[in-house]
């Protein structure tokens, strides 16, 4: 492989991508190669710490006093996967409730009147916790939905 | 409290702003205003709308930051939301969408506006300048904001094959320039 092939293979590669074998042989044998290509490679990397065009003052206070005074929501920190569990634990508590040696005793005391109210409150706990889900997790699942859509 | 420092990757600070620690993003902006600046001027060719350009950028970046999933870099993410709302913004305000062929203003050319410090920075500028005005920013993409070929071209819709040999060039004028310089003393070293 003559010395042009091989630096012009060099220079074709995409980021990231490597030479092919043959390339890579002849640049571990040439010096003048292994010189060319350390240069190009060394200065792809200088370069990324820079651009084209400069501001002429930072705009980073700016911007995050702007994001202050939009007064963003807080940010969610918990996940989802333990909304999802908390949801589950309530439903089964509700599930297991009739089982449980204390309300046998209010049911006693009180007679049947007393399942209606109970079922309701349980059933406002249950839906209030799935609404408070849904408002803090909106975009979430709008992409999600969306997602699907696309499918 | 956050271990974010200077050498922490984008992706970790992203994470931690997500969890709440808003006052991280300043280390996003930091990083990114002079490169998203730059896709501004590149676009609308003027310092103003480049500005405002690179504020609704980053507080747009602010707002989405939650639909950012951890899936690619993060610099392709901003470049590519940047790209969108700079094509959004052309288009809202009228201008001329198709760049063809156009140079940018004497002023916004000149050395003392270029933030390319030093010797290679400068060859791949003038390089670029030398290219059609639609290319220019394929160039900006690889070259300072490290994307591939294929996110550049996912991001512009250029074939491919088009930036591939823009960059070739670039690179192959680098090359020749660099022999003999300062920076292969250096390397030399």
């Amino acid at each position: 492989m003559k010395c042009n092939e091989a630096i012009e293979h060099f220079l074709k590669l995409d980021r990231y991508e490597k030479p092919a074998v043959k390339v890579r042989i002849h640049i571990f044998l040439c010096k003048d190669c292994r010189r060319e290509t350390r240069l190009v490679a060394e200065s792809l990397i200088a370069l990324q710490t820079g651009s084209s065009f400069k501001l002429e003052s930072g705009i980073s206070n700016n911007i995050m006093e702007a994001i202050g005074a939009e007064q963003c929501p807080q940010r969610r920190d918990v996940s989802s996967f333990k909304w999802l569990f908390v949801w589950v634990l309530i439903l089964a508590s509700i599930i297991a409730v009739p089982y449980n040696k204390q309300l046998g005793f209010l049911r006693m005391h009180f007679g049947v009147n007393f399942e209606l109210p109970f079922v309701i409150v349980m059933g406002l706990a249950i839906t209030l916790y799935s609404v408070i889900y849904i408002a803090t997790h909106v975009e979430e699942i709008k992409n999600s939905v969306s997602f699907y859509d696309k499918k | 409290m956050s271990e974010i420092n200077e050498y922490s990757t984008d992706e970790q600070i992203v994470k931690k702003v997500i969890k709440g620690e808003v006052r991280l993003f300043k280390h996003i902006v930091d990083r990114y205003e002079n490169k998203i600046f730059s896709i501004g001027m590149r676009l609308f060719k003027n310092y103003d709308d480049s500005y405002d350009f690179t504020q609704e950028v980053f507080l747009k970046t602010f707002e989405k930051i939650d639909m950012y999933r951890n899936k690619g870099q993060f610099r392709f993410w901003l470049t590519k939301l940047a790209y969108n709302h700079g094509i959004n913004k052309l288009g809202s305000i009228k201008k001329d969408v198709s760049l063809n062929n156009e140079i940018l203003d004497e002023k916004s050319i000149t050395p003392d506006k270029l933030h390319l410090k030093n010797e290679i920075k400068d060859i791949l500028a003038a390089e670029i300048n030398r290219l059609p005005e639609k290319y220019r920013i394929c160039l900006d993409f690889y070259f300072f904001m490290g994307l591939s070929y294929r996110e550049i071209n996912e991001i512009t819709h250029i074939p491919v094959n088009t930036i591939k040999s823009n960059v070739f060039r670039a690179k192959d004028v680098l090359l020749k320039r660099l022999k003999g310089t300062i920076a292969e003393d250096y390397n030399e070293m």
